[in-house]
């Protein structure tokens, strides 16, 4: 250790120097408070041993100014004393002292309190250098956060801007909500006309959330827009329209089976909307029952039609089903992040939305849109979102 | 969290201390049997009666497991209740996977 020894006795000095580096330590000497400070500042001692009583200034007064010091290091502080009075000790310890030893003492003892000292200076050496390290991973990892969560952002936009395309002109209302639980999300909807009053429309809930089910949800979306591009514009016969859900999906499911690298599946419900003869036509994948509002009688109605979800089994196979409707008739289609949501207490249902889009069935479409949004936004504000939730809300024309 | 029990070729698996199955308990779930199937029990009966909640994840754990034990073994899930088997209805899995209400028929549908 780098140790200053502070007396005013020169002899005292010299015996304890000569102890100390025998001890292998590196030793300097100063014979008053004003000599040691200035020792001090100019050097880096690990350890400051200092007679009590010294003429101009005490060895407590020389203690309390190195603890009023800003060092970069600690620095361990031992007073050597020939009061007894439990006062001094006090004064001592207030002043920041480590130790003391008592006048007269051995060189057993000496020693004994040196190699104490160092032991704790070793320790508190050890601990800093660890906690260096800790600050340092810390500062590491909050920059790889920080970057990581500017790159989700970055992706969240990315994925709303690729989401749907609200410019296109279709025959009915259409609103979308989307709330992903992190940042991206796997869930995904999306409508594309496909001729003069007939448009496709598709909901997909990725199986768990985050940022590999985003990218399989965005991946299907361009697959969408790719499978759909033989179907658009064609004139095709309602026969061959209504077949479109079901190509697509056992197409996709087909995908997803064959590639073993790809750990998701999901559920999904898709459909062709005909204006002209007033039926949807679609297929169920495992994705929650749709709701439908019919205007005319004042009710709604739960279509509990079940299926299997895609890619998930290889054999699974799939059927057209179809939804009559008239002028003004609303569908909701949501996925099952909705369920996790609670008011009051209770966890929400199918039978929930199915009151919801009745009780607001005399709001005009965009009242009733907004509704839907605010209330499950307000919902999803209660407790940290777990799953991606959304829900499509389609009025007829 | 799992507790296993061994019969011959049977293993039953019983979930403890939590009471649902998602993103986070659905993989350990999965490695837990396959190590089991992977070590020679053929057949796999997983109690799901304290289970009140399953997500998708959980879903794909479970016929994952019917993947890995392919046609050398059967499957067997008891008691699937609630909203767990709403989603198996939902999805039609309640047609592929096997049920049943408790674990002395489901052993017995294997002997």
């Amino acid at each position: 250790m780098n140790i200053l020894l502070v007396d005013d006795t020169p002899e005292i000095l010299f015996t304890q120097s000569l102890l100390l580096k025998k001890m292998g330590h590196s030793i300097t000497t100063a014979s008053n408070g004003d000599d040691a400070w200035n020792k001090i500042i100019s050097n880096d001692f690990q350890m400051v041993v200092s007679d009590y009583l010294m003429p101009k200034s005490t060895g407590i007064e020389l203690f309390e100014k190195i603890r009023s010091h800003s060092f970069s290091h600690y620095i361990y502080l031992t007073l050597v004393t020939g009061c007894e009075t439990e006062s001094t000790h006090l004064k001592a310890m207030n002043s920041g002292s480590d130790d003391f030893i008592q006048k007269p003492f051995t060189c057993n003892e000496f020693r004994a309190h040196i190699n104490s000292a160092e032991r704790i200076i070793n320790l508190q050496t050890s601990l800093v250098t660890e906690n260096n390290g800790l600050k340092n991973s810390f500062t590491n990892l909050s920059n790889i956060q920080k970057s990581l969560k500017k790159d989700l952002k970055n992706a969240a936009d990315l994925q709303r801007a690729l989401s749907y395309n609200s410019l296109e002109d279709i025959s009915a209302k259409i609103n979308i909500y989307c709330s992903p639980a992190t940042e991206v999300g796997g869930d995904s909807l999306n409508y594309i006309k496909l001729q003069k009053d007939v448009f496709f429309f598709y909901a997909i809930d990725v199986s768990g959330h985050g940022i590999s089910s985003a990218m399989m949800s965005v991946s299907l979306g361009t697959m969408f827009n790719y499978l759909l591009k033989d179907y658009i514009d064609k004139n095709l016969s309602i026969n061959d329209l209504k077949k479109i859900p079901l190509l697509i999906t056992n197409h996709l499911n087909k995908k997803f089976n064959d590639d073993h690298q790809v750990d998701h599946y999901f559920t999904m419900l898709s459909g062709v909307v005909d204006n002209r003869i007033n039926k949807i036509y679609y297929v169920q994948a495992g994705h929650p029952f749709p709701i439908i509002y019919h205007c005319e009688k004042g009710t709604t109605e739960i279509i509990e039609k079940n299926g299997f979800p895609v890619g998930l089994l290889e054999n699974a196979t799939y059927e057209i089903n179809e939804i009559d409707f008239i002028k003004n008739d609303r569908l909701l289609v949501y996925s099952d992040g909705v369920f996790e949501l609670e008011e009051a207490d209770e966890l929400l249902d199918q039978n929930w939305l199915s009151n919801m889009l009745n009780n607001i069935s005399n709001y005009c479409f965009s009242d009733a849109s907004e509704y839907i949004n605010q209330k499950i936004n307000i919902l999803s504000r209660k407790k940290p979102q777990t799953d991606d939730i959304s829900l499509l809300l389609v009025e007829f024309n | 969290m799992f507790l296993a029990n061994f019969e011959n070729k049977t293993c039953t698996i019983a979930i403890q201390k939590v009471d649902k199955l998602d993103a986070q308990s659905a993989p350990e779930l999965r490695s837990y049997i396959v190590n089991i199937i992977n070590n020679g029990s053929e057949n796999i009966i997983i109690d799901l009666s304290n289970i009140s909640f399953m997500d998708s994840s959980a879903l794909g754990a479970i016929v994952s497991i019917m993947k890995v034990l392919g046609g050398n073994g059967k499957l067997i899930l008891v008691g699937v209740h609630g909203i767990v088997l709403d989603l198996f209805k939902l999805t039609r899995m309640d047609n592929v996977l096997n049920l049943y209400n408790d674990i002395e028929s489901a052993k017995k549908s294997l002997f």
